[in-house]
């Protein structure tokens, strides 16, 4: 019996549905013996066929049956695991209980407000971890001790987090909380006489238009660097971003899945972030600054050898 | 279909990345496109790599001054001598050659040169801006026609206003004191429609010097708006109008101390920016202001009425372009077209409007051609429809940076003033039933623009560890063609009435730094001096109306939950140009204290402050009209409150 990979309307899937078949027409006895993926993506464009392409090229190397649906597509399946790319795909996921489910493009805060404490249910958190982006701000940053962070509505959920961070990291954070973004202005304020550097962090407040032009200028007139979570940031104004690309998602967890799968069932394990990350550097915001920054690559390499 | 997708993504996550902050946190709050916040203008250049010497005023400082008024923050620069003719009509000038009307400097606010078309002269008292709007003052010292045009013969003062997003909320000051100074400011600024605005107002009045006449009063309104219509592109749109009342004059003392301005201003701004990329950017600019003083007065009879009314207007368009993306080769390009137009029929040819086209064309490329190099280029090219003259201003300057903490630079530029409208028109004369009677001046249309050529050489030390900033400068400029007043004949009673020649050469050799450091937990201090030698082939008042000595210090500590700052502000003995040999010389020996005390309130910031100025009772003020006037001693108290 030939593997069956059902084919989704967007002519970019057959490519990877294509791949996948190929992979499988060549072991067609192993194929048999090949755990059926399910992959659910929010939209099918953009960062997630970024992702879902990187993952399924993984995947299909080996044989495994892939099949690509949109919530509003897909068809219930006997797969063996469903991995749900991006928050929309994870609630139809959740929907239908009863089968592992691997959250990929969302959010820690989102997931474990979705899933935290569900059976089966696993995520490879969109997030960077606060210790690897403090460790980057300190790389960077020789000499730096004390970094501030604003907390909005979402992101006031790290506060614990970032004092564990802080502790493994060995830079002091100071934090505000605020819950709109005129507040901002005043939190940041707070913040400058006492922090030698800014955390940006996720949070729907301060991606506002406004809010995020009050961070990003305000702390470039207190000549205050800014660390954030995005590549779109950095293009924005913010000296670093540490994050991983929809594609290095993707590939990372092609490889946990292979990891986890038993040969009858997933072990996907704890929730956990991923190994690989983008550093992204704003160059003119740094020679305006005045702060002469290592390659990227550099940067990396030094950040991979930490602890 | 794939590219329909793909729009159509964008659109879903610009819509989601800006709805309610009630939405959840999700994955397109991580990769939605975001609007270019630092665009290329608004990053400044580090002083250690730019073509010039650069003296940047902090808001901070501002504050520290505890000065009211715009034009006092120069005396923090380097060089700068700034004195009050008439209590009412502040003048600035870098490294001195001024009279009351000094022309030499480009001030530009936001972008717009707001120079007086007559003069090409400030009228610092009449600008709709208060000093809590401003964000910082950059002042570029030494000739920079190449980026900022003609007027910025001996520098240029860029004074950048806040942006509005970081005026949200509310903001009262009250305050009054010594000399019949009262002022009361209110603003208030909200975010809307993706963007953000402020609106604010000034009352305020005087005496200066306390004598008869001085009472100056004014009235500003000023807006400033600032949105996104797209994640790319920026607007900015500005207004003001102030409305003052002063014992003084705007257009020259003619023969009259009894002098009386009305004075009228206002102007529009409007800038739009486009982000093309990190780093690179195009903007296009367009500005018009006016500014009106009545000034009209009766002379003894038989003589006639003098019209000493002025209206001017300002309007230009500007296009930039900027590529600062690759950091080792970053150009920009900026075209101009203003036009300046100025009715003075006291002092004029024509009752009616006289005119000055200007276009220009500026360019300048920054290549790092070696990591530890700089090398700058920039030039000019100037046509006034008035004079029917064209310029060139060019510079070239190198930058070596042979360590982080250390930079060198060597540069040479070559400026020229933009002849001000009554330089080459003007018609001044007293009359009696219509015939003239005393010729007092008259244009040849004849004369040329002064120019100057400039070399210096610069040191920069930067110790970050130690907070520490040394900012060197030395120079030796070659000013020529300088106008001169000579009588020339003419048939009238006493036979002769005085006009501009181009006759004077004025040679400057000077040194000049700026000391800056910061405590590691609070306090702070600026210290700047000057030492300027100028000569002059021509002319004995050139060269005492530079101070040849100034010193600044500005100094800010906590003492006890108090912020408490000290400024000292001193020259050498100067003239401005026109005082008379017999007057007394001009020199401030000032120190200046201001103790700040502040609150959190639930919603805001309250914060009292008391500010003595010119305790040691030693600052003269004198002016060829106005000799004699002394800045005395005096106090006041001003209560701010402050809420988002």
């Amino acid at each position: 019996m030939l593997p069956v990979l059902r084919l989704g309307r967007s002519s970019w899937m057959r490519p990877i549905a294509c791949g996948a078949v190929l992979g499988c027409l060549a072991w067609p006895g192993l194929a048999r013996s090949m755990p059926a993926i399910d992959v659910l993506v929010s939209e099918p464009a953009g960062i997630y066929q970024e992702a879902v392409t990187s993952m399924a090229q993984s995947l299909s190397r080996e044989g495994w049956k892939v099949t690509v649906a949109t919530p509003e597509r897909s068809a219930p399946q006997r797969a063996d695991l469903t991995v749900a790319i991006g928050t929309r795909a994870l609630e139809a996921a959740l929907a239908q209980p009863g089968r592992p489910v691997l959250s990929l493009l969302v959010p820690q805060l989102t997931y474990d407000r979705l899933a935290s404490g569900r059976h089966q249910v696993s995520a490879l958190y969109l997030d960077q971890p606060l210790t690897r982006q403090l460790q980057l701000l300190g790389l960077a940053l020789p000499g730096l001790k004390k970094a501030g962070a604003t907390l909005g509505p979402a992101s006031r959920g790290m506060q614990a987090a970032l004092q564990s961070a802080a502790k493994a990291s060995g830079i002091q954070v100071n934090s505000a909380v605020f819950d709109q973004g005129s507040d901002l202005y005043a939190a940041l304020t707070e913040l400058a006489e006492d922090s030698q550097a800014f955390l940006l962090l996720p949070d729907p407040v301060v991606v506002q238009r406004g809010a995020l032009q009050n961070f990003l200028l305000h702390t470039y007139r207190l000549k205050k660097p800014v660390l954030a979570y995005s590549a779109p940031l950095v293009k924005s104004g913010a000296l670093l971003g540490l994050y991983a690309t929809p594609a290095q998602l993707g590939e990372e967890a092609a490889g946990w899945i292979s990891e986890s799968w038993s040969g009858d069932a997933f072990n996907l394990g704890a929730p956990r972030y991923a190994k690989r990350f983008t550093i992204g550097i704003n160059r003119t915001v740094a020679r305006s600054l005045e702060i002469d920054l290592p390659s990227e690559e550099a940067l990396g390499r030094r950040l991979e050898a930490m602890p | 279909m794939l590219k329909q997708s793909f729009a159509s993504l964008a659109c879903m996550h610009m819509v989601l990345a800006w709805a309610a902050p009630t939405d959840p946190l999700s994955e397109v709050d991580y990769f939605a496109e975001q609007p270019v916040v630092l665009s290329a203008s608004r990053l400044s250049q580090p002083v250690n790599r730019a073509p010039a010497a650069v003296t940047v005023i902090t808001r901070e400082m501002i504050e520290a001054s505890g000065f009211r008024h715009l034009v006092d923050v120069l005396r923090l620069v380097p060089g700068f001598v700034v004195g009050w003719s008439g209590g009412n009509m502040p003048a600035a000038a870098y490294l001195g050659l001024a009279s009351g009307f000094p022309n030499w400097m480009q001030v530009m606010v936001d972008g717009r040169s707001i120079y007086n078309p007559a003069s090409g002269a400030t009228t610092w008292r009449g600008i709709p801006l208060t000093l809590d709007d401003v964000e910082r003052i950059e002042v570029v010292r030494g000739p920079n026609a190449a980026n900022d045009g003609l007027n910025s013969m001996l520098g240029t003062i860029h004074i950048f206003t806040r942006h509005s997003s970081a005026t949200v909320g509310g903001m009262g000051l009250l305050a009054g004191g010594d000399k019949q100074y009262r002022e009361a400011n209110l603003r208030y600024g909200a975010e809307a429609g993706g963007g953000s605005w402020r609106l604010g107002v000034l009352g305020r009045e005087d005496e200066r010097h306390g004598v008869d006449k001085d009472h100056a009063s004014d009235v500003q309104l000023s807006f400033r708006g600032d949105f996104q219509p797209t994640l790319r592109d920026d607007l900015m749109l500005q207004m003001g109008i102030s409305n003052g009342s002063w014992q003084g004059t705007n257009v020259g003392s003619i023969s009259y101390d009894e002098q009386h301005a009305d004075y009228l201003s206002g102007f529009v701004n409007m800038k739009w920016t486009r982000a093309l990329g990190p780093g690179r950017e195009r903007s296009l600019q367009i500005h018009h202001g006016f500014s009106q003083s009545e000034e009209a007065f009766q002379l003894p009879s038989p003589l006639d009425r003098q019209d000493g009314d002025y209206r001017a207007t300002s309007s230009g368009i500007q296009f930039s372009y900027l590529d600062h993306n690759d950091a080792d080769l970053r150009t920009s390009l900026t075209g101009e077209y203003r036009l300046n137009r100025v009715r003075l029929p006291v002092l004029l040819e024509d009752d009616g409007y006289v005119h000055d086209g200007i276009s220009r064309v500026a360019g300048a490329v920054e290549w790092s051609f070696a990591p530890a190099w700089v090398f700058h280029a920039a030039a000019m090219v100037e046509h006034h429809s008035d004079t029917h003259q064209v310029n060139f201003s060019p510079r070239i300057a190198f930058n070596w940076l042979p360590s982080s903490e250390h930079a060198f630079r060597i540069g040479a530029s070559h400026g020229a003033t933009a002849l001000g409208l009554f330089a080459n028109n003007s018609d001044a004369k007293i009359t009696v039933g219509g015939e003239v009677l005393d010729q007092r001046f008259i244009s040849t249309g004849e004369i040329e623009s002064e120019k100057i050529d400039s070399y210096e050489l610069g040191y920069l030390l930067s110790k970050p560890r130690r907070r520490l900033n040394l900012d060197v400068r030395i120079f030796h400029n070659r000013i020529r063609d300088v106008l001169d007043r000579v009588n020339v004949p003419f048939p009238d009673e006493d036979g002769r009435a005085k006009t501009f020649v181009n006759l004077i050469g004025i040679t400057q050799l000077g040194v000049e730094y700026q000391l800056r450091w910061r405590a590691r937990q609070n306090g702070w201090f600026v210290l700047s001096q000057s030492w300027v030698d100028t000569d002059s082939n021509q002319d004995v008042n050139y060269p005492p109306s530079t101070p040849r000595h100034t010193l600044a210090l500005l100094a800010s500590h906590p003492v006890g939950g108090v912020d408490a700052s000290v400024g000292y502000y001193r020259t050498s003995e100067m003239r401005w140009k026109g005082s008379d040999g017999e007057d007394p010389a001009s020199r401030y020996n000032r120190l200046d204290l201001r103790l700040a005390k502040a609150w959190k309130v639930s919603d805001g910031r309250i914060e009292a402050a008391l500010v003595l100025q010119s305790l040691l009772g030693d600052e003269a003020e004198s002016f060829d009209n106005y000799p004699s006037q002394t800045f005395d001693r005096r106090g006041y108290l001003s209560l701010k409150y402050e809420f988002r």
